[in-house]
């Protein structure tokens, strides 16, 4: 059932990158086995009966020329698949999956996806989707070939001897149980192993990170660390004594009946044969030997590859369910009008994240408008982020409306959102590619304006080159920006792209205060005067005078809105916020 | 020419530093591994050449059945014995003494890094380098051992088969070493060229992996979702495989050649054409050749080809190995040059600490201080003010002689730090780094950092840090690192556990680089 699905998904995968690729994989497994089973049983036979026949010499020169020929022939081929076909298909199967993949995992919703299995998911089926498909190709083809072995050693096997079939089956079906129950052993080994390598692999990871270089250096906790590695290794020691011994001894049962007695069999076999009074040719003698040991070792191989496509299988389902998984969303087609004015309203919107008790926005309700400047402040855990999330539809809210331009947010095509907001979040990104890149997120971007975004933020003396690629993990002379010069290019990449609404999600969190406010002043004055809004969340009550309109949120809702004299004027919690900051600044706070 | 010379000699260097690393571990390990490989390797060629031809051979010369019964049953206990040998050499001695030599050369490593100037963590190159060789360290050497080994059995296992050919004619030995000895030459040729091309693909698929982790991380998921920077992605990911795929063909069709010239020589001319002719010469011209000498020489010349395959990997790898063995002996290019300098005691308690016209410039070029003088004198309460970048965080660690200064000195009670020795001089100091860290393991632990645990004095930290309602149990492990009920403190309780471990400790200075102050970031000394 498994299987026949995952090969049928993995003939529908390989025929739409390359329709010959099973015809040619099949071909060449069928005169690889060919050729073997035909040096290992025919040859040898064809040759020592010519001998005892008495053929002519000119007989067995034709037969071995004929041979070379055909190697001649069959070795091109052999080449060309094994070392040019094989790895460039490998590599266009392993785009083609992936890539489904990647698009896949970019269209599953931001709530659903941000969850530590929702990931690991991705990383398993992406580590090993493509890898299933090709090795399951590869048992289909290999089966093929297989097959035909069997069918040729058999015929050969029969004509001379019948009963010697009986003979290898025996401890190799014996041997092939042996070794399955050796798998899993070793499978349970493994698992038990794990927490001793995770102890190994933090003292690792301690001695190599920079930041606790410092402190191994001002304290002694480099020998608990080392303490750590050393609990791993006895830990891992203690297991192999333990588990080692019985794995030790179905594996060298394994091997005896599977590599020596399926040698020694047929031969006690013939042997007795032949004391008996049956009479072979000595090619046939050694025919029938050989025939019967490298049956054995095609039964081992074609139980191996049975195993290979099962377990194969598993992650190839894996795969179809990961690519095949519904989409929640209903049809997004209505479209903004970039340049005109807007009007986004919440009606008594409230949000509950997963497996959360308490509601993170209580009922919410407020307009934003074409050309405002928006400040969004309170508390940790006030709401200021799940507000941010619902307004640019990263998240849906669980109940109530949210509006743009009296349609509901959910309606709208996902692309067009992209092009009208700009979003810096907190953990924002530079992304390890051209600075142009960087900035035309969004589409191309008009070299001019990438020039003058990168002038008002103030890093022209930096970036002289839009081309140059930023940092050194992929290209050797990246361009290394600082963690400030990182913030200014984001904002740049807000400034280049003609959003109307640009958000900032507290980018500047890492920063002091007073860098927090040069960069609200930045965007604040690339946006001067223009239709476009700007809303900001902070945590610092730096910038906020110079803004239109304040959000107070305190446990889930709005509690105060107004600018900032309103606000003081008010002396509610924005107030009070405000003096216990300015206080600080004061010093005497700490 | 000469280059490629001495780039071979230092493959073949490499692999013998990383053996002897091995030997000077575990002598027994590197001994029985040997003597286990050429028992292999006999076991191999009697197996598969030697034993069908011997029953032949008594065949042929009319030797009773039961005597040949007893011959296989003998056989079969000493393959039986090989097999016995194998199987315990592989599932418990193996990795019995290989996790042994591993944790060894491992906390040698660690070690090693201990007692590394922090410059090396600050400059890229360096840094790299502790970085691969942290990787290499417990991957390279087992491997290099084995791989030396497999590769002698191959040649153990050749070397009996061909010689077992000169009994059937001198004629099939010359052709079997001559087409093992141009296999040879001929592979080694390839693999250089299968290891470049392993190069070449590396460094795209170090990209690749780059852009996988993009869907991967949760940092990225949010960005990805509110802009295309996912379509640029797919495009530059659709590139980076083009590339690939053009690298393979077009290596793949050098290699493709290359082998097709070695498998076409040695194998179907050589072995598969030649010898059988000359066999039958031998046998219908001549009529000097037995059948079992026949036998045994077709399977012998079977079998090279095997090996001559399996060494062939073993070459490949053997030029791998050197390659990044080179990385394990970078380990001693990491200075040392502080932390392993000597010096004397301290001349007496601390009175003050100062620093005269100190300048310092970074290893990168980057310039830290400018001409500081300073005096910290016993009790002093000192606080550092200033912007990102001005210098503050150089001071701490030119103060805790994490650096040198590049001029003026720093002394302690007029004689300079330089003097002391290192351990004796950091002994005074108690830190709260900015990005200090809790480790997975118990409490108490955490809380005396190595130093020797002291139940009373470890309430008594606890009590000063504010901690003392919140612990109660100190076996208790941080972190869900290894234990699933382990604890997870918040941001702010971390922070007074480092407290504790400052109060534990006891030192003379404090210096605390505080993160939580909102204002400016403060360094503080204090002066107890």
């Amino acid at each position: 059932m498994k299987i026949t699905t995952s090969v049928k998904t993995m003939f529908q995968t390989v025929c739409r990158i390359d329709k010959n690729s099973l015809l040619i994989g099949i071909a060449y497994n069928l005169i690889k086995q060919l050729m073997n089973v035909f040096y290992g049983v025919y040859f040898i036979r064809l040759i020592l009966v010519g001998l005892e026949t008495r053929k002519s010499i000119g007989h067995i020169l034709t037969v071995l020329v004929v041979m070379f020929l055909i190697q001649l022939l069959f070795g091109r081929f052999e080449q060309y698949y094994k070392n040019v076909y094989f790895p460039v298909f490998q590599l266009k199967v392993e785009c083609f999956v992936n890539e489904k993949i990647m698009r896949k995992a970019n269209a599953i919703p931001y709530d659903r996806a941000n969850s530590p299995e929702s990931f690991d998911k991705y990383n398993r089926v992406i580590e090993n989707s493509s890898k299933a498909i090709m090795r399951s190709y590869q048992a289909v083809c290999l089966v093929c070939g297989l097959a035909e072995a069997f069918v040729m050693i058999l015929y050969y096997i029969v004509k001379v001897d019948i009963f010697a079939i009986a003979l290898s089956a025996f401890p190799l079906l014996y041997s092939y149980f042996l070794a399955e129950k050796g798998e899993e052993l070793k499978y349970g080994l493994n698992q038990k192993l794990s927490v001793f390598s995770r102890k190994k692999d933090y003292a690792k990871r301690a001695h190599y990170l920079r930041e606790y270089a410092a402190e191994f250096r001002t304290t002694k906790i480099g020998r608990v660390v080392r303490d750590i590695h050393e609990e791993g290794a006895a830990g891992t020691e203690d297991m192999h004594r333990k588990e080692g011994r019985g794995i030790a001894r179905i594996s060298f049962i394994e091997l005896f009946l599977g590599d020596a007695v399926s040698m020694v069999l047929p031969l006690v076999y013939v042997i007795v044969r032949m004391l008996y009074g049956a009479s072979y040719f000595m090619g046939d003698f050694i025919g029938i030997a050989q025939a019967i040991t490298i049956f054995s070792a095609d039964v081992e191989w074609m139980l191996d590859t049975l195993l290979e496509l099962k377990s194969a299988s598993l992650y190839i389902c894996d795969y179809q369910n990961y690519i095949e998984q519904e989409e929640p969303e209903g049809k997004r087609e209505a479209e903004i009008d970039l340049r005109k004015d807007f009007c986004i309203r919440f009606e008594q919107v409230k949000y509950q994240y997963p497996g959360r008790k308490e509601e993170a926005l209580k009922d919410v309700s407020v307009e934003i408008r074409s050309g405002e400047k928006i400040a969004v402040v309170g508390e940790n855990g006030a709401g200021k982020t799940t507000f941010i999330s619902l307004l640019v539809n990263l998240i849906s809210g669980s109940s109530g409306r949210i509006l743009l331009n009296d349609l509901d947010i959910n309606s709208y095509d996902r692309d067009g959102l992209k092009s009208f907001f700009g979003v810096v979040c907190q953990d924002y990104q530079i992304y390890p590619v051209s600075v142009r890149d960087n900035l035309s997120v969004n589409g191309a971007v008009a070299d001019a304006k990438i020039r003058e975004a990168i002038r008002k933020t103030g890093l022209q003396d930096r970036i002289r080159d839009i081309d140059q690629v930023i940092g050194k993990e992929i290209s050797d002379d990246g361009l290394v920006l600082s963690g400030g010069e990182r913030q200014k290019l984001a904002l740049a990449r807000m400034i280049a792209n003609d959003f109307p609404v640009v958000i900032l999600d507290e980018p500047t969190s890492a920063v002091d205060a007073l860098a927090e406010r040069k960069i609200n002043s930045i965007i604040l004055d690339a946006l001067k005067g223009t239709r476009r809004t700007l809303v900001f969340i902070s945590h610092r009550l730096s910038t906020t005078k110079l803004v239109d309109r304040i959000l107070v949120f305190e446990d889930g809702r709005i509690v105060e809105e107004g600018n900032h004299r309103e606000l003081m004027e008010k002396k509610g919690l924005y107030s009070k916020l405000y003096h216990e900051q300015s206080n600080l600044y004061k010093g005497q706070g700490i | 020419m000469k280059k490629d010379e001495s780039k071979m000699v230092r493959m073949i260097k490499n692999n013998f530093y990383v053996m002897k690393m091995v030997y000077r571990t575990d002598a027994e390990y590197v001994f029985v591994t040997f003597l286990l490989r050429v028992l292999s390797g006999l076991r191999t060629s009697f197996l598969y050449v030697y034993l069908l031809g011997t029953v032949l051979y008594f065949v042929e010369n009319k030797k009773e059945g039961g005597y040949i019964l007893c011959f296989l049953a003998i056989s079969a206990l000493l393959l039986a014995a090989a097999f016995a040998a194998e199987a315990y050499y592989n599932h418990l001695f193996k990795p019995l003494h290989g996790e042994r030599i591993n944790c060894r050369l491992q906390q040698d490593f660690f070690e090693k890094l201990r007692g590394a100037d922090m410059a090396n963590y600050d400059v890229t190159d360096t840094y790299t380098t502790i970085a691969l060789a942290n990787e290499e360290i417990t991957l390279r050497p087992l491997s290099v051992v084995d791989n030396l080994f497999g590769g002698m059995e191959c040649l153990v296992a050749a070397a009996v088969i061909i010689s077992g050919t000169v009994f059937t004619s001198w004629f099939v030995f010359g052709i079997c070493a001559l087409s093992f000895l141009v296999g040879i030459l001929l592979t080694n040729r390839n693999a250089e060229k299968v290891v470049r091309y392993d190069e070449a693909i590396k460094r795209k698929d170090k990209k690749l992996s780059l852009l996988y982790r993009l869907l991967y991380l949760p940092d990225y998921a949010k960005d990805t979702r509110l802009s295309r920077i996912h379509e640029v992605f797919l495009a530059e990911y659709d590139g980076v495989i083009k590339e690939k795929q053009a690298v393979a063909e077009s290596d793949g069709k050098e290699i493709a050649r290359l082998s097709l010239f070695q498998k076409m020589f040695c194998n179907a001319f050589c072995i598969d054409f030649l010898i059988p002719l000359c066999l039958c010469v031998a046998v219908l011209v001549f009529e000097n050749l037995s059948v079992s000498a026949f036998v045994i020489a077709i399977n012998a010349s079977a079998q090279i080809q095997l090996k001559l395959d399996g060494l062939t990997e073993a070459i490949s790898e053997f030029l791998k190995n050197g390659r990044l063995a080179e990385r394990i002996r970078n380990i001693d290019k990491i200075k040392c040059d502080i932390e392993k300098s000597a010096g004397s005691e301290l001349n007496g308690e601390m009175q003050d600490i100062s620093f005269r016209k100190v300048s310092f410039c970074y290893p990168d070029g980057t310039s830290g201080l400018w001409e500081v003088d300073l005096r910290i004198r016993k009790g002093d309460k000192i606080a550092v003010v200033g912007r990102n970048g001005s210098g503050k965080s150089t001071l701490i660690k030119l103060l805790l002689r994490f650096y040198d200064p590049t001029s003026g000195v720093i002394v302690q009670n007029d004689r300079n730090i330089k003097d002391f020795d290192i351990s004796a001089y950091r002994g005074q100091f108690s830190t709260v780094f900015q990005d200090f860290n809790v480790y997975a393991t118990t409490i108490r632990n955490n809380i005396c950092a190595g130093n020797e645990a002291n139940e009373e004095r470890i309430r008594e930290a606890l009590n000063k840090a504010g901690l003392s309602d919140k612990i109660t149990d100190l076996d208790v492990q941080l972190t869900r690192e290894f234990h699933e009920d382990g604890v997870l403190f918040s941001g702010g309780l971390l922070q007074r556990m480092a407290l504790a471990r400052v109060f534990y400790e006891n030192n003379d200075i404090i210096i605390m680089d505080v993160i939580y102050s909102i204002v400016l970031n403060l360094y503080c000394v204090y002066n107890v």
